[in-house]
């Protein structure tokens, strides 16, 4: 009897236990708690259809958030439930900040679709500029705000926009030239305006031009060929003319992985000459007075010209997983002769019209100069630090913990509206550093590490991670939803706490090895 | 009664002894005070004590007056009637009698005696003898020390810089190297600048009123103009420090009825001026006064008269020369200066001289010239060439004058069968040629005479006079064909031989074309271009055949030719007038653009690229390392960092200290020639800090770091899809695959244009006295390195816009060369945008006509302390091939010719720290000037340094 009963049950555990380990059309509920290997394993394991909720008071970490993130872009259905609603006015920005050096804010403003509101940027000396932006369909519009930090450590902007401000507050790396390494085939005019130009600019430039017959034309110092270690003592990679095949690898380690910035200048990249459409390799002439600029907004254009020059239509190549790339300079039809794009955690320029008649023909040699200042210090920006620090927005009050992820630094250095302190990492009992704070007034605070010893660590208070992550998760497809109650889940919790059919099957294991015993001691069969 | 005598005499003792103790303290002090201040003044003038230092140890002379003090008052709680007694008993010479009367308790008759000796004693005391009261050593010493500090205290700058030095030290300046005044009870006492005006009295040739303003307002005036500045203040020298910013000078003030006056005499290099009043190093006070300087630009000068360049068939008649001069302060003086050239080949003489004006007429802004020139006095001959240009010269004294020139004109007297050639050229007359062509227009005077005369001739002649004709036709037609077949084939043309197509040779010679055309194109293996017969792709005719395009004009020419030609054969002379009219125009027009000088001489073939490439020997080149480019101070972010610095602060933006600091960051920029909008806010801030006006303060300095950081807040749609956050970009660094960022594939697409060879063509002078240069220099280039390189060079107008389209340019010749305005712009334009200019004296005679023309020329343009000798370790020589001993020698300096020297360095114009302008007086002109293939005769290639040249313009 007692062996029927325990038959029967374990081949009942045969049928429902699976079922006891949770509906697998129940979405997959990511908090706080939820461990980033469970959750790539889930990502890995579980039904491709099955919706993907995160919900939590915190914003995900920036693994969890990638995760989400690279899942919304592979076609999962994932859910982001932010708590309260998205503010109208939300300011990030992206990068290392160095004195000096343009950099990017992104201002998101959410309003009526077709609204025109102006934008007000503050810089903490008072300088103050005025953009009107027109919010899109949507409802929503992203713009790209050009600023130049005008100082090490702490800098500040201001942000006001349809009756709302935001302060956007980054560390500065102190003031140094950009690392620019130019490897040159056979020297041209462009080269050698582009060359004059980062001089003038003040960039520490070093020089290789191919003169061919194996002579060259060389800064003392100038490494032979782009290898991995010669381009980790550089910010900037401009290569005109082709690139020897041997380095290919190498550079493109640097850019995607070591945040190298790359110019190419006259070249066509080989591999994506392809992804898009076919390059045309016939250099047309370009009416500079007809050409249309976007990009960046660190880029600051070459103004307009009676000018006709060189221009060659490069191939866009196609944004995706591996590449963000955005045409840049466009003559008024659909040849596009300058290409962004980001690559991993560098940047690439790509451009195949010449710019030298803007210096010697048009006279503007300033603002051919401002023109490749810009697009360098621009390449110069790519994320080159091993340092990063996530956390939630700062509420005034409210211990403020930020984790940081990366290399090290012994110390932070705190600078806020109150007050400027040195902070101590605090390792948890799980190996993470976090940082925290008490912000006691309303106001910007920010976080970098000892200047001198030039870890670049940075953070913005206000539209802190929930933003991007909800910028983020959601441009990659995913849906962000803005939670009615706080607590709103979409599903169980990745992990479930109780498993049940290892419960019952232990109950089982258990009851026919006291049945075994039992008859034992009793001398039964 | 005795005892109210002892007491008087006490009384009497002590009072003087407190007056002699009390001065006594008094000259101690003294001597303790004088002491301190010798000391302290000869550590500060020996030490310069920091103001810190300054501010603790000022307060020691005051401890050492209060430092006797003590010692008075011991006196004064230690003169008790006891020891006063004993005091007395001691001056006195009597023994202890006073003490022992006041103490004495004895009684009888004994004591009684002895109080009644007392008491008469006590009346002859004199307190006097007691304590004498009389000057003595301590006062003397006190004087000398007194007499000390005092010539301490002058030689330190007097009472009132001590004061102001010691007592007035408080602050230091943001920069932290400028200390400043404080503002305080003190400060009223301080010597002051006061209330500033000015009167500009301009130079007396602008013939501009006198302008009177004051601080605040823009200070605009000529170079040479006189500005009175005067104050209210009371500040004077040495205190008051008078300097002119962008020269090193300091002017002398003087005292005034109101304050104070200083007269400055504006320099052509003046960019303000720095008012400051000074205690020892310490600014107490200061104004900076940017200025606007005024330029005075030179006259323009037009010939009105002739209007372009005249070929005179005889030396006779007159011709008409009217000047027109417009100056913006008036014409001084208006020359009409001559050259007159004679000679051919190598071989030229020069005269020149200046011929004075009938009559010149003043203008409303300036003046007409005329002269009505008889030819006939001039002795012209056949040949001769005339070049004649007007020159003017303003009233300014002071940066000039400046001197305006005229386009030049030149007026040739024609040879008698200059008009045979294929077309009729304005300039020196060139070689002739052995076998003179009649040119087109010729043809069409004889058909249109045969045409005329034809009623007056037999059939006979009238055919054999149309044979004739279109003989000569056809001679043209196959000097139009050498033209197209050298420029398609590259084939070598022989200077020396004369090649003609007769009959039906012009068509094999088109079908080579094509089959040329049908072979395909050649591709360059190091540069990819492709090229048919080495004839350069040209990007915009894509659309046609290359040699068709290149060609065209010739190609149109040659058909009219031919068409003309068979229409004479049949005797239809005016149906030939048609094609040869047309013919006509095109070489005019053909002409006129110049991008084939179809005129019959010698011209170099288009290289052969690809056949070139890589076949010149390399083992001499070691091309030097590139020399690092050194950058000043940059003065414009430093002060924009101060000013940032100054509005983020919790620092007063009033006051005097602020004042001071900001007109010295106005003071930086007129120093480093920086933004002069930006220092004249500066300095108008620095008038509202010391105003109180701190609202008027920020938004000055607020302005001012506008306009320095040059950059405004732009906004641009952010791409989509764009990594907006850390978190992205990181998500993009750990999920990336291999991007594929790798350039190549096409080679320079876009942004490479070939390198072309320009020679520059003057109005004046002969500037394609070397057409070979040009080809053999692009053959050198190709057979070293790998450059991009069109196969021809092209021949551009200093006067067009087109030089810029060409950074690098060739200019030579052997006659006087007098650019005219548009010249004169374009070539300094060129040179400050960074363009390079390679200038040879092809005449090469020692202060030949071109030598001192182009070099008077250069230093009219530039300056005349641009030109200087570059040395001959410069890395122009060590571009590519290495000459250890500067510029290689010319075989023409070898063989004495010309100015018979060697001349061991060039010359150049340098633009920041490159070259822009490289002039050469060694004839390098005439050493290259030979066909690229007679290169393989030399054992040294001496085109080597030409291709240094090049690579250094293109590098560089």
């Amino acid at each position: 009897m007692m062996r029927a009963a325990l038959a029967l049950g374990l081949l009942v555990l045969l049928v429902v236990g699976p079922r006891l380990g949770g509906d697998e059309t129940e979405p997959l509920a990511v908090d706080g708690s939820t461990t980033e290997v469970s959750l790539a394993q889930a990502l890995a394991t579980g039904p491709f259809d099955r919706p993907t909720v995160y919900s939590a008071s915190t914003p995900p970490s920036g693994v969890t958030q990638a995760l989400l993130a690279g899942a919304a872009e592979s076609g999962r259905r994932v859910e982001v439930i932010v708590p309260g609603a998205l503010p109208a006015l939300t300011v990030s920005r992206l990068g290392p900040l160095v004195a000096r050096r343009r950099a990017s804010l992104y201002v998101t403003v959410r309003g009526t679709a077709g609204a025109r509101i102006p934008l007000v940027v503050d810089d903490a000396s008072g300088a103050t500029d005025t953009v009107t932006v027109e919010v899109g369909p949507s409802g929503v519009t992203t713009n790209a705000i050009a600023v130049e930090p005008t100082r090490a450590g702490a800098n500040e902007w201001t942000v006001h926009a349809g009756g709302a401000s935001v302060v956007a507050q980054g560390w500065a790396r102190p003031e140094a030239p950009l690392r620019i390494l130019m490897l040159s085939g056979p020297p041209t005019w462009e080269g050698r305006y582009l060359l004059r130009a980062l001089e003038a600019a003040g960039s520490d430039v070093t020089v290789r031009q191919e003169l061919g017959r194996e002579r060259s034309i060389t800064t003392r110092g100038a490494p032979a060929t782009a290898s991995a270690s010669a381009l980790e003592g550089y910010d900037v990679l401009v290569v005109l003319g082709p690139v020897a095949a041997s380095s290919e690898a190498s550079i493109e380690r640097w850019v995607a992985e070591r945040g190298g910035g790359l110019l190419l200048v006259g070249s066509i990249a080989g591999r994506r000459a392809s992804a898009a459409r076919t390059p045309s390799s016939a250099p047309v002439r370009a009416d500079a007075s007809r050409l249309r600029w976007s990009g960046p907004a660190e880029l600051i254009p070459l103004p307009s010209s009676d000018l006709t020059v060189d221009a060659a239509a490069l191939p866009v190549p196609r944004s995706g997983q591996r590449v963000t790339s955005a045409p840049t300079l466009t003559d008024g039809t659909d040849d596009v002769y300058t290409t962004v794009e980001w690559v991993g955690r560098g940047r690439i320029f790509t451009t195949g019209m010449e710019t030298w008649p803007w210096a010697m023909e048009a006279g503007l040699g300033e603002a051919h100069r401002l023109y490749w200042e810009s697009v360098t210090e621009w390449l110069g920006g790519g994320l080159r630090s091993d340092t990063h620090l996530v956390g939630p927005t700062v509420h005034v009050g409210t211990v403020w913990t930020g984790r940081v992820e990366g290399m090290m630094p012994a110390t932070f250095e705190l600078v806020g509206p109150d007050r400027k302190e040195t902070l101590r990492p605090v390792r948890t009992s799980d190996g993470a550093h976090l940082v925290r704070f008490l912000p006691t007034e309303a106001g910007g605070y920010a976080l970098g590490a000892d200047l001198h010893f030039g870890a670049p660590v940075t953070t913005g208070h206000e539209g802190g991670s929930w933003v991007e992550a909800a910028l983020e998760i959601g441009g990659a497809g995913g849906t962000v939803r803005v939670a009615s109650a706080a607590g709103d889940r979409g599903g169980r919790p990745l992990g479930s706490p109780t498993p049940l059919p290892w419960i019952a099957f232990a109950t089982l294991a258990a009851l026919a090895g006291a049945s075994w015993a039992r008859r034992r001691i009793r001398g039964l069969p | 009664m005795s005892a109210d005598v002892v007491d008087g005499v006490l009384d009497a003792v002590r009072r003087r002894l407190l007056i002699r103790a009390t001065t006594r303290v008094i000259a101690i002090a003294l001597i303790a005070c004088g002491v301190v201040v010798v000391l302290l003044l000869a550590a500060d003038g020996a030490l310069a004590l920091p103001p810190a230092v300054r501010r603790t140890l000022r307060w020691l002379p005051v401890f050492a007056v209060l430092a006797p003090l003590p010692l008075w008052v011991r006196v004064w709680t230690r003169a008790q009637p006891a020891r006063l007694a004993l005091l007395v008993d001691e001056r006195a010479g009597y023994g202890n009698v006073l003490s022992t009367y006041r103490d004495m308790n004895a009684r009888g008759p004994v004591a009684e005696a002895f109080r009644h000796r007392t008491a008469a004693t006590l009346g002859s005391i004199d307190a006097a003898v007691v304590v004498p009261l009389g000057p003595d050593r301590l006062w003397a010493f006190a004087g000398g020390l007194g007499a000390l500090a005092l010539a301490t205290v002058i030689t330190a700058g007097g009472a009132d810089t001590v004061m102001a030095r010691w007592w007035s030290v408080a602050a230091t300046g943001p920069g932290g190297s400028t200390a400043v005044a404080t503002v305080g009870p003190e400060a009223r006492r301080l010597p002051t600048l006061g209330g500033i005006d000015f009167t500009i009295q301009p130079p007396a040739y602008s013939g501009l009123p006198t302008t009177r303003a004051r601080a605040g307002e823009t200070l605009a005036a000529l170079p040479g103009s006189v500005i009175e500045i005067r104050g209210s203040g009371t500040a004077r020298a040495p205190g008051l420090s008078v300097t002119v910013a962008g020269r090193e000078a300091r002017l002398a003030p003087r005292p005034s009825d109101e304050g104070w006056l200083v007269t400055w005499t504006v320099g052509a290099e003046d960019r303000g001026i720095a008012l400051a009043v000074m205690a020892g190093e310490e600014v107490l006070e200061q104004r900076v006064l940017p200025l606007r300087l005024l330029r005075d630009r030179p006259p323009v000068v037009t010939l009105a008269s002739p209007v372009a360049d005249m070929v005179l068939g005889t030396a006779s008649g007159t011709i008409l020369i009217e000047a027109r001069v417009t100056d913006d302060y008036g014409v001084a003086d208006v020359r009409l200066h001559w050259v007159l050239s004679r000679g051919s080949g190598e071989s030229f003489d020069f005269d020149e001289g200046e011929w004075t004006w009938d009559g010149v007429d003043a203008t409303d802004n300036g003046r007409t010239a005329s002269l009505s020139l008889g030819l006939d006095t001039l002795g012209l001959g056949p040949g001769d060439l005339l070049h004649i240009r007007a020159t003017a010269t303003d009233g300014n004294t002071v940066t000039g004058p400046g001197l305006g020139v005229s386009g030049t004109r030149q007026i040739r007297i024609s040879r008698e069968d200059d008009l045979s050639d294929v077309t009729t050229m304005i300039g020196f007359p060139i070689e002739r040629e052995r076998e003179p062509l009649l040119s087109q227009r010729m043809i069409i005077l004889l058909t249109e005479d045969l045409r005329d005369g034809r009623g007056a001739m037999t059939r006979e002649a009238f055919l054999a006079g149309a044979r004739d004709i279109a003989g000569e036709q056809s001679r043209l037609r196959g000097r139009i064909g050498e033209q197209i077949f050298s420029r398609a084939t590259g084939a070598m043309q022989d200077p020396e031989a004369h090649l003609e197509f007769e009959d039906g040779e012009a068509e094999v010679f088109l079908d080579e074309l094509e089959g040329l055309v049908q072979r395909g194109p050649v591709i360059d293996p190091v540069t990819g271009i492709a090229s048919i017969a080495n004839v350069e792709i040209a990007a915009h005719e894509h659309d046609s055949d290359p040699i068709v395009a290149i060609n065209r004009t010739l190609l149109t020419v040659y058909n009219y030719m031919w068409d003309a030609e068979r229409e004479l054969r049949a005797a239809a002379l005016d149906p030939s007038l048609i094609p040869q009219n047309l013919a006509l125009d095109e070489l005019q027009r053909l002409r006129e653009s110049e991008r084939v000088f179809a005129r019959g001489r010698v011209t170099a073939p288009p290289v052969d690229v690809p056949a070139t490439r890589g076949t010149g020997e390399v083992d001499d080149a070691r091309p030097a390392p590139r020399a690092a480019v050194v950058l000043g101070e940059r003065a414009g972010p430093r002060v924009a960092s101060e000013i940032d610095e100054w509005l983020r602060a919790d620092r007063s933006l009033t006051g005097r200290a602020a004042a001071i600091a900001l007109s010295s960051l106005a003071l930086d920029l007129l120093e480093a020639d920086l933004d002069p909008e930006a220092s004249e806010i500066l300095a108008r801030a620095a008038e509202r800090a010391e105003a109180g006006d701190a609202p008027g303060t920020r938004e000055g300095l607020q302005r001012a770091l506008r306009l320095l950081n040059a950059t405004t807040i732009r906004t641009s749609e952010a791409p989509s899809g764009a990594p907006n956050s850390f978190a992205g970009a990181r998500y993009l660094e750990a999920h990336a695959a291999r991007p594929g960022v790798a350039a190549r594939g096409a080679n320079g697409v876009g942004t490479t244009r070939p390198f072309v060879f320009a020679t520059v063509r003057y109005q004046s002078g002969d500037w394609d006295s070397a057409p070979l240069v040009p080809n053999n220099l692009v053959h050198s280039l190709v057979q070293y390195t790998d450059l991009v390189v069109a196969p021809e060079g092209v021949i551009v107008d200093l006067a067009s816009r087109d030089v810029f389209d060409f950074p690098f340019l060739y200019l030579t010749g052997h006659l006087p060369v007098f650019f005219d305005e548009a010249e004169s712009r374009n070539l300094v334009d060129f040179v400050e945008r960074g363009g390079f200019i390679f200038i040879d004296d092809h005449n090469h005679d020692i202060d030949g006509a071109f030598h001192r023309s182009v070099t008077a020329e250069l230093q009219r343009l530039f300056g005349s302390d641009r030109l200087l000798p570059v040395p001959n370790d410069h890395e122009l020589y060590s571009s590519f091939f290495v000459f250890d001993e500067g510029p290689p020698i010319t075989g023409h300096e070898l063989s004495g010719w010309g100015d018979g020297l060697i001349h061991r360095q060039l010359s150049g114009i340098e633009v920041g720290d490159r070259i822009g302008v490289l002039y050469s007086n060694k004839d390098y002109s005439s050493e290259w000037s030979y066909h690229a293939d007679n290169k393989r005769f030399l054992a040294i290639d001496n085109t080597r340094f030409g291709v240094n040249i090049l690579l250094y313009a293109l590098t560089r």
